[in-house]
């Protein structure tokens, strides 16, 4: 028994320290082989590292853009290029090798956020490191969610934010909330839009005897069973409309007066019937269909599928007649596709293997 | 390892670029105004420390579109002076421009494009403050 139990620790090391390799190796080769002397500019990351700089030179974020002759007041969030600013302070690097530290440790970083979400839901470390791997394979969530640019940082905190909820570290929870609200708005949608949807079921599975009303809101928000997701979706909601505010005032409180809206950027409708016919989301479908069935807890089940949705619904917003930023959204979809293949398999090898892992999640 | 990512990888400005950037935090005044291409551009920023006349995010410029064909007018067009004039309109003091002759790649606006850089050696109205492999900057005056 010993023995098998030193097997499985050594196991789930290994099956980290592979995780972890291949994450820094994707980033390793796809940015410093072909950056050498400077880093790469697609996706506008020399954009956001324009704005570090402008931070280490003057101790200021940049209130006007640095591009279009620099005369629009910025509308970018700061918390990434003061993450860079930061850094390159503290330890002497120069913006560049900054940056580049910056993609490895983010990056790194990612693969261990999938992971602990997917062990966390699954109850089994196996889905941490396939889902990791899966990640790692995702070719959205890979092309735009590793660059030098706050999706980087974004992607890193948002799958670490859903395990505080689950975990109901209500403290650290709503600490990632704050960094992720000051750091790029389409990370921002998704997790407050997932926590909203997680606090719903939350709500209305633990606290049956109040009904959704606004005075009984205000009260039941401080309930134990759902503090955590209340306050951090709110810390998130708050702080950002905070910034907002800060930067266009009070006349633009329902954000017509953004460029976003004056120049809409329309994107594609996505065929969800081709997306998850390919790999690797097609293993997610096994995620899909085993997780409701399995012995794991049921918010567990709840925060998998309020994240799921939530993507699904920004992925899809053309049905509901907005057709902005349907591609973008695909990032996140990707990653939490990626836990559910993950949480898929490991839920099928559990049962291969004549043994519940998950149920390890149900005596927790 | 590189796959169907490595494109998206891909720098686009060239190294004599970034030496040319580089020799521009050194010689030019920080927070100067530049045009050039948008790759070009968004370099300046950080590696130069200076300002620049397109960029991405154009969902969050004011009057992106217009910038836009002004920028690629500035440097497709044949005429010195249509040139100067486009730049005046900005207030811009200093032209960025590389022939990117490896790659042929150009990005001012729509597309993929060669600029016509002959039509900046007009020194009633341009002087060239740097000239290293490819890679020019001039002072508008």
């Amino acid at each position: 028994m010993e023995n098998k139990t030193n097997t499985d620790s050594l196991l789930r090391s290994a099956g980290l320290v592979v995780l972890l390799g291949l994450a820094f190796s994707i980033a390793y080769w796809g940015l410093f082989e072909k950056a050498e002397v400077f880093l790469p500019t697609w996706d506008n990351s020399m954009l956001h590292a324009g704005r570090a700089v402008f931070i280490i030179q003057t101790g200021h974020y940049p209130e006007m853009e640095v591009v279009f002759g620099g005369v629009t007041r910025t509308y970018h969030l700061p918390a990434y290029p003061a993450l860079v600013a930061g850094t390159s302070l503290i330890t002497g690097l120069d913006f560049a090798w900054t940056e580049r530290f910056l993609t490895l440790a983010l990056t790194m970083l990612l693969a261990f956020a999938i992971y602990s979400i997917a062990k966390a839901i699954a109850g089994d470390w196996r889905a941490g490191v396939i889902a990791g791997i899966l990640a790692m394979s995702s070719l959205n969530l890979m092309t735009w969610g590793t660059r030098n640019s706050p999706i980087g940082l974004g992607n890193a905190l948002l799958p670490l934010a859903f395990y505080l909820l689950l975990e109901r570290r209500t403290l650290a929870a709503g600490l990632f909330a704050l960094v992720i609200a000051l750091d790029h708005q389409p990370t921002l949608l998704v997790f407050v839009l997932a926590a909203f949807l997680f606090f719903l079921w939350e709500y209305l599975m633990n606290l049956p005897g109040s009904k959704l009303s606004a005075k009984g809101l205000v009260s039941n928000i401080m309930h134990p069973e759902v503090v955590t997701t209340a306050l951090s979706g709110l810390a998130a909601f708050l702080m950002y409309m905070a910034w907002h505010i800060r930067q266009t005032g009070i006349t633009c409180l329902n954000f017509s007066c953004l460029p976003q809206f004056g120049a809409k950027e329309f994107g594609k409708s996505i065929d969800f019937m081709e997306y998850f016919t390919k790999s690797p989301q097609a293993i997610a479908l096994l995620g899909i269909v085993l997780l409701p069935i399995s012995k794991a807890p049921a918010r567990n089940k709840a925060i998998a599928f309020a994240w799921l949705l939530a993507c699904i619904l920004l992925v899809k917003n053309d049905l509901l007649g907005i057709g902005a930023f349907t591609e973008r959204f695909l990032t996140y979809l990707d990653c939490i596709v990626a836990v559910f293949g993950g949480v898929g398999i490991a839920i099928a090898l559990s049962w291969l293997d004549g043994k519940n892992k998950h149920s390890t999640a149900v005596a927790k | 390892m590189k796959g169907s990512l490595y494109g998206w990888y891909d720098p686009v400005v060239t190294a004599s670029e970034v030496e040319a950037a580089k020799w521009a935090y050194d010689n030019v005044p920080h927070q100067s105004l530049f045009a050039g291409d948008m790759f070009a551009c968004e370099m300046l920023t950080a590696v130069a420390f200076q300002i620049c006349s397109i960029g991405g995010a154009w969902e969050l410029a004011d009057n992106a579109n217009q910038r836009y064909s002004d920028n690629e007018r500035v440097f497709l067009t044949d005429s010195s002076t249509e040139a100067h004039a486009l730049l005046a309109k900005y207030n811009i003091t200093y032209v960025f421009v590389s022939a990117r002759l490896e790659n042929n790649k150009n990005f001012y606006a729509y597309g993929w494009k060669q600029p016509v850089i002959e039509k900046f050696e007009a020194p009633e109205l341009f002087q060239k403050v740097y000239d290293e492999n490819g890679t020019e900057i001039f002072l508008v005056k």
